[in-house]
């Protein structure tokens, strides 16, 4: 990596700090100005309730507790649950709850990235044939109709009828159990990549270079995967960042229909229970999971993508 | 000595299916090209100029058909020297791709901003089709890339070779490209367009290097070309095209100092040149022919002034000029009973003009 490319990363993370500030802030603040208490035990005495908001520094004028909370974070400690998993550090709920999300999310950008691409891939070849209809047909359908939908039927198909997989998530059984959610979740990641891709790769199969290339005389194996493929692929690769982080905030449904203890259902329990610290903790990862994604995106677009590579002194 | 052809076309007819019908693209097209020769297809756009040298390169879109005629190559065998003919329009694309395209006949295109891949390095997309081919190791393919790209004029190959199309200016691209398509030393060369894209200043030096690279190689090349500057500067016989069919064909001094088709006329009259700024630039009146509809008679007739009644009914044929052999006209008005019409007054002036100047490489 050249030093240019060094420099414009630093700047980006930069950027990215500040907004995730900026973002952190906004975030207190609506959680603070959110209606009732994490501390909603009915029973609690007026001087009860006092005390454990002492306890916790509740009781303090926002802007310390917006210092102190920045502070902790800075070590890593995101705080500890009110009342959902009580006085349990947030940072490990959190940090576990996530990672079973990101797997299934990456599982499913991995799965759908490929299938999805091939799909498209295949389309585009067979443009304006009945494949190509048939590849349209599914793909419209795989972005309209809803994960959690796909998740029931597949429910309902393998689990209910065929007694293949597992209904729920079980510890026991990661593997197994984590197969309904994902296909359930890959199935749009497959309908968007090979839609893009579809167009994409018509768009490049009509354009000059290849023209040229067919003319060098080259076969149609070396024309699409050395050629083709490479330049449809660009565009989509910027979305499938943005996709993997959708998946994430979007699996919140499916995660409760097969009860896959993610990020989603974390954070649905955490708001319907005023947990304020996981709420916020949840929303904050998000965030930056997001920010971290277009960085990657970005720094990664300019290695595939030759005009945007930086630091490289055009002629 | 004698000539030795290359490529002999005959009666091509192409068309193309499309959403408003099918599109007659070619309508019977013959020409010769020989070994060492240039040969320049003029005409307007949509006239077929590309069309038929797609076909030769078997490169047509997918929905165009060739639905007639021949298109036979001349080679001689790489080791027993043996002249070997083939029509390629019989041959299938696998044969086309493996053993014609890009091995044989190789082009250059228009517009050198596009027809670079993008994401490809120089040196590779240069290497590409010898090591496709002739199966040159990597190091060979290199040595003889960075020799290609010295002979097309490019300094600094070594350093060139690293580079993406989008680090080198218009000029040099068009340079690559060329460079590409010498690469697996074709004997054929088809140049579509290739300085149209170009700023004026780098055109004229394309030009030359293109003619010193047929000289040295001894190369047949067919221009396509709207551009009656650059038939002047290159070609050794004009081919001049209207709505898929050649209507004028000729050595270059024929058809420039002795144009005899109403068209070419028109086409010579509207060329641009500095002593004509005082009046209007002359363009031909009206529009080509829409090639979904077949055509009756003679398809130039509408835009024709000196269109004859039969010119609306019955196609015209070739008729050979008296006293040349080279020189074939498609039009009525070369027929012994057809009245007497000469060309007009201002293009006698212009025509007096250019053989003064001398025009023409001719």
């Amino acid at each position: 990596m050249s030093k240019s490319t060094l420099k414009y990363i630093g700047k980006r993370l930069l950027i990215s700090l500040v907004t995730l500030f900026v973002i952190l802030v906004v975030l207190f603040l609506i959680v603070k100005l959110l209606p009732g208490s994490p501390i909603n035990n009915e029973r609690l005495s007026e001087t009860q309730r006092a005390a454990i908001e002492a306890r916790y520094g509740l009781d303090q004028p926002i802007l310390t507790q917006f210092v102190n909370y920045v502070k902790n974070m800075l070590t890593g400690d995101f705080g500890v649950s009110y009342n959902m998993y009580k006085d349990m550090p947030v940072a490990s709920l959190v940090g576990s709850a996530a990672k079973i999300s990101f797997m299934y999310g990456l599982s499913a950008v991995i799965i759908g990235g490929v299938l999805g691409t091939l799909l498209g891939v295949f389309a585009a070849l067979h443009k304006n044939t009945i494949w190509d209809t048939l590849a349209t047909v599914i793909s419209v359908i795989g972005v309209s109709v809803p994960s959690f939908v796909f998740a029931m039927m597949i429910l309902i198909l393998f689990a209910s009828k065929l007694h293949i997989f597992p209904t729920q998530y079980s510890s026991m059984n990661p593997i197994g159990s984590s197969i309904m959610p994902v296909m359930a979740l890959s199935v749009g990641v497959i309908a968007n990549v090979a839609r893009f891709t579809r167009t994409e790769m018509v768009s490049v199969m009509n354009s000059e270079y290849m023209t040229l290339a067919k003319a060098k005389g080259l076969d149609s194996k070396t024309l699409i995967f050395k050629h083709a493929l490479r330049n449809a692929l660009i565009p989509v690769v910027t979305i499938l960042g943005p996709i993997l982080v959708n998946l994430m905030t979007g699996t919140m449904v499916v995660e409760k229909i097969c009860g896959v203890p993610g990020l989603g259902k974390l954070l649905i329990n955490s708001i319907l229970s005023n947990d304020v610290n996981i709420i916020l903790a949840c929303s904050f990862l998000y965030a930056a999971m997001y920010i971290v994604m277009m960085l990657i995106i970005d720094v990664s677009y300019g290695i595939i993508d030759p005009r945007i590579r930086l630091g490289k002194e055009d002629s | 000595m004698e000539r030795e052809r290359i490529l002999k076309i005959r009666d091509l007819t192409i068309s193309f299916k499309t959403g408003n019908g099918k599109v007659n693209a070619i309508r019977g097209v013959n020409f010769d090209l020989y070994k060492g020769e240039t040969v320049a297809i003029v005409g307007e756009s949509g006239s077929g100029k590309s069309v038929t040298t797609k076909a030769i390169m078997g490169i047509l879109a997918n929905n165009g058909s060739i639905d007639s005629g021949s298109i036979e190559y001349t080679w001689h065998d790489e080791n027993t020297g043996e002249a070997i003919t083939k029509d390629i329009v019989q041959l299938s694309q696998k044969e086309m791709q493996k053993e014609i395209r890009g091995r044989k006949i190789a082009m250059v295109f228009q517009d050198p901003m596009t027809s670079l891949n993008p994401t490809m390095t120089i040196g590779k997309q240069i290497m590409e089709p010898m090591m496709f081919h002739y199966g040159k190791s990597k190091e060979e393919a290199y040595q003889k890339s960075v020799e290609l790209l010295k002979e097309v004029g490019i300094t600094d190959a070594e350093k060139r070779m690293k580079n993406y199309p989008h680090q080198l200016s218009g000029g040099m691209r068009q340079r690559i490209v060329i460079a590409i398509a010498l690469s697996c030393d074709p004997y054929v060369l088809i140049c579509d367009e290739p300085t149209t894209a170009l700023d004026v200043t780098i055109q004229a030096k394309i030009l030359e290097l293109i003619q010193e690279i047929q000289k040295k190689k001894d190369l047949s090349v067919i221009y396509i070309t709207h551009d009656l500057g650059v038939v002047a500067k290159v070609a050794d016989f004009v081919n001049v095209m209207y709505a898929g069919k050649i209507v004028e064909t000729g050595t270059i001094n024929e058809i420039f100092y002795d144009p005899r088709h109403p068209y070419t006329w028109g086409l010579l009259s509207s060329m641009p040149d500095l002593d004509t700024s005082d009046d209007e630039l002359y363009t031909i009146p009206g529009t080509p022919p829409n090639l979904t509809q077949e055509i009756k008679g003679d398809a130039f007739a509408p835009r024709n002034q000196y269109a004859l009644n039969i010119d609306l009914r019955i196609d015209p044929p070739m008729f050979d000029v008296p006293g040349s052999n080279t020189h074939k006209v498609a039009s009525w008005l070369m027929h012994e009973r057809a009245p007497k019409v000469e060309m007009p007054e201002s293009l006698k002036k212009r025509i007096e003009k250019m053989k003064k100047e001398g025009l023409t490489n001719g």
